[in-house]
């Protein structure tokens, strides 16, 4: 860096300065996406951990894939025998709707140990009872905090043929009633003990329950390991087994929805960022250099050779992307901070200020690359001009 | 004027042409510490070339040029800045002075971009030359005769041993023009070898030696011959 680079950059308003706004908003939304990213990241993290999600394993079933073995009494019966393995609990899918009040329906899904409901009312028991059901606190419009420990007829759908069928009503006691923020398995969702569940989507197949678990299978399946050590073994031996196993941890690494936009914005962000402060300063630097040649060429006169001149644009370039990193990492952090409460409601899990911190590479490089990007794009944009001697340029040019 | 050190410029065979083929085709002189000349000719003839390659600024295409004995055909580009930067100082036709430094700063970057160490220096030549309830001032809101004295003053701080000066007094009202001169001769007075490009027959009179560029050759004028046989 030459020394004068501090004079042109605090006063030449050519200098590379000018590339400093857009690349702070750069370095600012690629911070903002980490710390984002990180405090789902967190959130997630800690209710995995908090619902013993580090010794379960959740198994697939991808419909239509015949590589992976559809998830049938006889093969969660498998599962179950892996050693290791304590307890298999299967989930299945279907509707339960309003069949007295109300105008809601509600996915139901079974109550996997990986569940962590944050109850707001009632109690959940340790085995959910097959006339029972756990609830939002509202959905659709639709308080059920008054249904709260009383027994409700809901309907069901009995499919009597390939696009027909008849409502069936089954009555369940409210057990529970959960916060519906918490929406791991999608808004507005009813937890039924696994019998019930499998009752409900086996009519909604048009099958008798038996018959339905055996051959149809569940959808996905939640296995627990008696230490979280087995994890990894048991998850291998069951993919050996055709299963398509995965440890509930993994779940950290892919958020849900808007989280998993910032996180990925978060991963394209550094790409845009390096991009464009390289970009940049190819543009800048031979629109600088064009415009200040005459002022090189007094430098050049003033005793500086080509090189320093060189290092003037370089140390502008530095200069410019560390204010722009710093910059940016402050305001993004900031941002990040202040969304940390909205995106903790939005997510169901609380976010604390620590958790919308940026991850420290990610801060490292939206502070650097700012700086490397504007310099590597300085090298070449100012190449062609430089190349030429500016005081015979200025003088070519009057 | 001191005859026994090396001349502050000696060019022998000096030429230099560009890509368009204009050019110098052969300038022969010396300079000594202490004198003032000028160089004087028509547009076009090779003035300011002339200036750039005593400036180091160009490299000859031919000749050689000694800087107080030092031989510039052997200095590496680095060289030959750092030799301009100790050694020379340069007065342009439009001035070049840098649009975001005050007045006294602009004198101060004669040294290098560290201005502040050198503002006591820069302030009283700004001083000397009357400037200096100005030194402060930004050069764009000063008047052509004082952004002149500054640019002068930018050449001479350092206290150079060749001062090259591209038409110093042109656009100038006439008192004006002659503060600069007194400026330039008093650099010469402090052991400066002073060559100035101009137009203006009176400001040539008042120097020590005249040449004439013409056809990008350069030759003594009549009054310089005349100078020479006396000598001789």
């Amino acid at each position: 860096m030459s020394g004068w680079s501090l004079h042109t950059w605090k006063r030449d308003g050519r200098s590379l300065r000018r590339a400093l706004p857009t690349l702070t908003v750069l370095a600012a939304l690629l911070t903002t996406s980490a710390g984002v990213a990180a405090g789902a990241a967190g959130a997630v993290e800690r209710d995995v951990l908090r619902s013993g999600g580090l010794t379960q394993i959740e198994l697939s079933s991808f419909e239509g894939d015949a590589s992976v073995r559809p998830l049938t009494t006889a093969a969660l019966r498998t599962a179950g025998s892996v050693p290791g393995v304590r307890r298999v609990v299967a989930d299945y899918s279907s509707v339960l709707y309003a069949k007295e009040d109300g105008t809601y329906d509600l996915t139901s899904h079974t109550l996997t140990p990986a569940d962590d409901l944050p109850v707001t009312r009632g109690r959940i028991p340790a085995e959910l009872g097959t006339d029972e059901v756990v609830l939002p606190a509202s959905a659709q419009g639709t308080d059920f905090t008054p249904l709260l420990g009383r027994s409700v007829t809901f309907g069901y759908t009995k499919a009597t043929g390939a696009a027909s069928g008849t409502t069936a009503a089954i009555t369940l006691k409210v057990a529970a009633l959960y916060d519906p923020a918490w929406q791991a398995d999608g808004p507005g969702v009813a937890y039924l003990a696994e019998g019930t569940a499998a009752l409900l989507a086996a009519a909604r197949a048009g099958q008798d329950p038996g018959v339905f678990r055996d051959r149809g299978g569940a959808q996905s399946a939640v296995v627990v390991v008696a230490h979280q050590k087995q994890v990894a073994g048991v998850t291998e031996a069951l993919q050996a087994d055709g299963f398509s196993a995965s440890p509930v941890s993994d779940r950290v690494r892919s958020l849900p929805g808007l989280f998993g936009a910032a996180d990925l914005g978060m991963r394209v962000g550094v790409l845009v960022l390096a991009l464009a402060a390289a970009g940049l300063g190819m543009v800048r630097a031979a629109d600088s250099t064009r415009a200040r040649i005459g002022q090189f060429a007094v430098l050049r006169i003033l005793g500086s050779g080509r090189p320093e001149l060189r290092r003037v644009l370089l140390g502008e370039a530095a200069l410019t992307g560390a204010a722009a990193g710093v910059a940016g990492v402050a305001v993004g952090t900031a941002v990040s901070l202040a969304l940390a409460r909205p995106l903790s409601d939005a997510l169901g899990l609380p976010i604390t200020l620590s958790d919308a911190l940026p991850g420290p590479a990610w801060a490292f490089a939206a502070l650097v690359l700012p700086a490397v990007g504007l310099a590597a794009g300085t090298l070449l944009g100012s190449r062609e001009v430089l190349r030429q001697d500016p005081y015979l340029t200025a003088r070519a040019h009057g | 004027m001191n005859t026994a050190s090396p001349p502050a410029a000696a060019a022998e065979g000096l030429s230099f042409r560009y890509a368009s083929g204009s050019g110098l085709t052969r300038a022969d002189l010396t300079l000594e510490a202490g004198e003032t000349a000028t160089v004087e000719g028509p547009s076009g003839s090779g003035k300011s070339t002339l200036l750039a390659l005593l400036g180091l600024i160009l490299s000859p295409t031919a000749g050689t040029l000694h800087i107080t004995g030092t031989d510039t055909r052997s200095l590496t580009p680095a060289e030959r800045d750092l030799l301009r930067r100790r050694s020379i100082g340069i007065v342009l036709q439009d001035l070049g002075l840098l649009p975001f430094l005050n007045a006294w700063e602009n004198v101060a970057a004669a040294f290098g971009p560290r201005l502040g160490r050198h503002r006591t220096t820069a302030r009283d030549l700004l001083g000397d030359l009357g400037m200096k309830d100005l030194a402060d001032s930004p050069v764009t809101e000063l008047s052509g005769g004082q952004r002149q004295r500054i640019a002068v003053a930018r050449a001479a701080v350092k206290q150079p041993v060749l001062i090259l000066a591209d038409e110093p007094t042109s656009g100038l009202d006439p008192a004006t023009a002659q503060a600069v001169m007194t400026s330039l001769r008093s650099c010469a007075d402090r052991g400066a070898a002073v060559l100035l490009v101009t137009h203006d027959a009176a400001i040539a009179s008042t120097c020590d030696r005249r040449f004439l560029l013409d056809g990008g050759v350069l030759s003594a004028t009549p009054k310089e011959n005349a100078r020479k046989e006396n000598l001789g």
